[in-house]
């Protein structure tokens, strides 16, 4: 589709703004948005498109980290611990990126997103369980205490083992497909570690932004982040995002979860569909 | 912990400023490319590979300065800020490793470290 720089600048800006809001509330990039946005709509060539969804990510996680902050949402400490293994496993994922067939492999991460998706929906309790916390999460203080509309809560970590293990396969996803692997994240921390879910979304959002930098750098000397697409894209996600994060605290988790579970079937089913037409 | 507090202040401070320097920058360079390229039409379906003025800081820097058209420069500038939101999440990096240290808590003070070396190694190779 032929259309003017200006014409494709204001679409790709509006696109921005749902992206960030979208990427601050569950956690995940906002790569969602913007890769179909611009291959499908715009025409734009799918290495473009993924510069562009990383900085994307980038934006999510800083603009929102520039809001949420203060309310004790993002835990740095867990998020540091994780991010090691994730950032690890983006470099692995960056360089074998072109080297190895990722069409099965896009199948297969869509499949077990589809499933976590399914199971994130059900959670039908209203107050989520505490649960209590392994004694290595304790020692190093990994734990903590946010505010909720009903006062403060506290939590604790655990599974850890498990947690740095999904997050290497989170990176290394992350830096082979080309996409933010926020999902994964929140899955890990929500479901496996035992974090409450607005802890999970808010520090997977600092996280992703660590790991999108890893591979991103690797993409820019590519030559796949063009400044007119990459432009638009990180000024309306920044404006989307700090929304996002401002209205974070004040949605119920119910809601939250819901449109974690809509997004993250929607990213499910373009794996699988991407892995089977081998077109990534 | 008082501590704490002050560093996410600090953090946040310091993320607003880099973002809505991005932000200036990026806006700044669009009306300089947008009028003169405004109107023609995009072709980014075909990729144009990795040497370009976009895929190297040196490039990048030297367009600022050197490059013959408005548009150019414009693109040039609108490009610095995107290196530079591409910096924000390494400030956070850095800013939580000055916390860990001064907090005198020395194994989150290696993790943040060693998550720094990463990031570095992945900015630094081919």
């Amino acid at each position: 589709m032929l259309v003017s720089l200006l014409f494709f600048t204001g679409v790709v800006l509006l696109f921005g703004v749902a992206a960030g809001l979208v990427g601050a509330l569950t956690g995940l990039g906002g790569g969602i948005i913007i890769t179909p946005a611009l291959t499908l709509l715009l025409g734009v060539d799918i290495r473009y498109a993924i510069g562009a969804s990383l900085i994307s990510v980038i934006a999510t996680s800083s603009g929102a980290a520039a809001a949420y902050v203060r309310d004790g949402l993002s835990n740095v400490r867990i998020g540091m611990f994780l991010e090691v293994a994730t950032t690890v496993g983006a470099i692995c994922g960056a360089l074998l990126a072109g080297k190895i067939s990722t069409g099965l492999l896009a199948v297969i991460f869509g499949l077990v997103l589809l499933h976590s998706a399914w199971q994130a929906s059900h959670e039908l309790k209203r107050s989520e369980p505490v649960m209590a916390g392994s004694a290595l999460s304790r020692a190093l203080n990994l734990g903590g205490v946010f505010r909720t509309p009903e006062g403060e809560q506290s939590y604790e970590v655990s599974r850890e083992g498990t947690g740095l293990g999904l997050m290497y396969i989170a990176g290394l996803l992350s830096g082979l497909l080309g996409i933010g692997s926020g999902a994964l994240k929140v899955i890990a921390m929500d479901r496996v570690m035992g974090l409450p879910f607005k802890v999970s979304t808010a520090t997977s959002s600092f996280m992703i932004g660590v790991t999108a930098v890893a591979s991103a750098a690797i993409y820019f000397k590519r030559g796949y982040i063009h400044p007119e697409m990459a432009v638009p894209v990180m000024v309306g996600v920044l404006i989307g995002s700090m929304m996002g994060a401002r209205l974070l605290p004040r949605l119920p988790v119910r809601t939250l979860r819901r449109l974690f579970a809509v997004i993250v079937a929607i990213i499910a089913l373009q794996m699988i569909v991407k892995g089977v037409r081998g077109s990534l | 912990m008082k501590g704490t507090k002050s560093l996410e202040l600090l953090i946040s401070v310091t993320l607003r400023i880099g973002i809505l320097s991005s932000v200036s920058l990026g806006v700044f360079g669009a009306f300089l490319y947008l009028p003169t390229s405004g109107l023609s039409p995009v072709g980014f379906s075909s990729f144009a590979g990795s040497h370009v003025p976009y895929a190297s800081l040196s490039r990048v820097f030297h367009s600022v300065f050197y490059a013959p058209g408005l548009a150019e420069r414009g693109t040039a500038l609108a490009d610095v800020g995107i290196i530079l939101l591409m910096l924000t999440p390494m400030s956070r990096v850095l800013f939580s490793l000055v916390s860990f240290a001064r907090e005198r808590d020395l194994l989150f003070t290696v993790i943040t470290t060693v998550v720094l070396i990463a990031l570095g190694f992945s900015v630094l190779i081919h």
